[in-house]
């Protein structure tokens, strides 16, 4: 199949830069993950949100799993704290830690506002229509709030650049499916600095476990446990932790 | 008099030595003395504004509007709390000093509101809250709005004590709306802590810094942490010497900046304008007090040192005095019919007098905090070698 070969080759050097193909120090399993759980998300928000007021059929036991974008939501923030600690456990330098902080906010934000843009761009040349909303579907609750936001470059750059990662689900979101991107931002900072104060902990896991066991407890709080544990995921496969620890304290 | 005052004085700085208030040893006396004044701001804009606003209305006037802005003090606090964060750090403590600072946060915050939140809660219980009632008498919007969506539950206020205050910042479901800043003030610290962390990694700090505060002054949300970030760079500039240079200067354009700012502040309260841009007037506040000398001395002065070791227990226990006594006195005077404006100062300045005797009771509880924070983090964190590397950058240069 010449075509086939033609189409894989070229999405491998085009992908190339993303380095997702370079098996060395990248787990592959995270992008793996990651990838279901997006495409879970996309069928949450494209099948049981549009019509599963009209095919109550989609709503069943078996579908919902694989609907279940609250679920995958947090397995992303789990794959964020593993991926964002994981070259820290390697090589245990900060000076790597401060460096995916310094470019954490743009690697954010600048996806962010290419969307948005996009979004714009669609919206006046009409072909997101800005009138004449079904007002049967989910989009009757999203609406309301994407068009709070005038559409104006200016209020899209701001909203790309500040107000999607403070505002969380609030009244005027341009995008309301990113709503995670306030945790997000949140939740890699707490990785970053418990990172980059972790030499100076007897163990440090000792206490961010119970911090992070204790904040499973709130439905917000339990959004950042998952960082943690992403981090003690990859903390753990990388050393091992306690025993390190042990040894330095009484060795 | 005089001798009465001094043994009160005494009394207080043997009261309060654990503090470590007293001491001028690496401690910037002039920053409690702020937060003290600051903390009395919010407490009279509460009682003043907030219970009897329809009351006595002819109070606020361009000259007071300054001593009474509560917003603009707690934008002060927030300036404040980011220079303290960052003093250590500067001062040589590097990494170590700031992870110490994080670990003990949590419970630095937590602690207090707790107790106070537990506090609401035996009122309440017992049947002293009489805010609504009293919201009635004088047509208090702070009274009225107090306890919406709360439910009598000991789990829900120890919850909400542990983390519902920084996460929820709206009226709705507060035990103690007071504590909306809880949440800009826990994000805004680890912000400040993560920066501090980056320090010595980036290449241009403190123009990185600065250029990350002007940005985030656009926004109203974001410029709570522009003002952490200001408190960041005032602790560098302090530790490189600037703010003593200036103060061995000329004088007159920082006190006129001063009483500048104080002005234009009564002027867009009296107009309504510019009110999410306040940020940026704190900073330049705070960054002007800091360049005056007679304003620092009088900061340092020992009532203003009091002040300043009362200033998180007045931010806390003025509500429930306001919840109980205010309203209690409230529904007391309204007895014999409407009440007067003199009858609504006579009862702010009763519950002025309550609130600081129950925040002197409440300082035990800040000395419990903090050795508390002590306690707790000293069996944690370990000062491993890397200080040496980790000094901040300042310290580093030549």
């Amino acid at each position: 199949m010449p075509a086939l070969e033609f189409v894989r080759s070229n999405l491998k050097s085009a992908f190339r830069p993303l380095n997702i193909r370079d098996p060395s120090g990248r787990h592959n399993e995270l992008d793996g993950l990651r990838g279901w759980a997006a495409l879970s998300v996309i069928l949450l928000h494209q099948f049981k949100y549009q019509f599963g007021k009209f095919i109550p059929l989609i709503d069943n036991p078996l579908a919902s799993f694989f609907m279940d974008g609250r679920f995958a939501v947090c397995i992303f923030f789990v794959l964020s704290g593993d991926a964002l600690s994981s070259s820290y456990f390697t090589s245990r330098n900060n000076t790597a830690v401060a460096k995916l902080a310094i470019k954490r906010y743009f690697r954010l934000f600048i996806p962010v506002l290419t969307t948005c843009l996009i979004c714009l761009l669609l919206i006046k040349t009409s072909i997101i229509p800005t009138n004449n909303i079904r007002q049967d579907t989910i989009i009757d609750e999203i609406a309301p709030r994407f068009l709070a936001t005038p559409a104006s470059t200016g209020s899209y750059i701001k909203y790309s650049a500040i107000d999607v990662f403070i505002s969380g689900n609030g009244e005027s979101q341009i995008i309301p499916y990113l709503w995670t991107m306030k945790y997000e931002i949140l939740g890699s900072y707490i990785v970053f600095i418990f990172l980059m104060g972790y030499n100076f902990f007897r163990c440090a896991w000792a206490v961010a476990l119970p911090f992070a066991l204790f904040g499973l407890i709130g439905k917000e709080s339990s959004i950042f446990s998952c960082f943690i544990f992403g981090a003690f995921l990859v903390g753990y496969a990388t050393l091992n932790i306690f025993k390190e620890k042990i040894v330095f304290q009484f060795g | 008099m005089a001798s009465a005052i001094q043994t009160i004085t005494r009394l207080a700085v043997a009261g309060f030595r654990p503090l470590n208030v007293w001491s001028g040893q690496g401690r910037h006396n002039e920053l409690d003395g702020l937060r003290g004044w600051a903390a009395l701001s919010v407490l009279m804009r509460h009682l003043l504004q907030g219970v009897f606003g329809y009351q006595i209305r002819h109070v606020f006037n361009p000259v007071t509007s300054l001593l009474l802005d509560g917003h603009f003090a707690v934008l002060i606090f927030f300036v404040l709390s980011g220079e303290a964060l960052s003093t250590s750090y500067f001062n040589g403590g590097g990494d170590y000093a700031v992870v110490k600072l994080a670990v003990k946060r949590y419970l630095r915050l937590t602690t207090p509101i707790l107790v106070i939140s537990l506090a609401i809660y035996a009122i309440v219980s017992l049947g002293w809250m009489r805010a609504h009632e009293a919201a009635a008498a004088v047509n208090s919007k702070l009274l009225n709005e107090t306890f919406v969506g709360v439910p009598l539950s000991l789990i829900y206020y120890v919850r909400y004590s542990l983390w519902g205050v920084y996460i929820n910042h709206v009226v709705t479901g507060a035990v103690n709306p007071i504590l909306w800043t809880m949440h800009y003030e826990m994000i805004g610290s680890f912000i400040v802590f993560a920066i501090l962390l980056l320090f010595r990694h980036l290449t241009f700090p403190v123009i990185s810094v600065v250029v990350a505060t002007a940005l985030l002054l656009f926004n109203k949300e974001t410029s709570y942490f522009s003002c952490f970030l200001a408190g960041l760079i005032f602790a560098q500039l302090r530790v490189g010497g600037l703010f003593t240079k200036m103060q061995s200067g000329r004088q007159w354009p920082w006190i006129a900046l001063l009483l500048a700012l104080a002005a234009f502040d009564g002027l867009i309260n009296r107009l309504g304008i510019l009110q999410d841009r306040k940020a940026f007037f704190a900073i330049t506040f705070v960054f002007a007090a800091w360049c005056s000398k007679p304003v620092c001395e009088a900061l340092r002065a020992p009532v203003s040192r009091l002040m300043g070791v009362l200033s998180f227990p007045i931010y806390l226990v003025h509500f429930p005095v306001v919840l109980s006594v205010t309203s209690w006195l409230i529904l007391s005077a309204h007895q014999t019919g409407p009440i007067s404006a003199g009858a609504a100062l006579l009862i702010t300045m009763a519950s002025l007098a309550v609130s600081l005797v129950a925040a002197a009771i409440f300082v035990p509880v800040e000395v419990f905090t903090k050795w508390l924070g002590d306690t707790s983090a000293r069996p944690i964190l370990i000062r491993t070698s890397a200080p040496v590397e980790t000094q901040s950058r300042l310290h580093a240069r030549p």
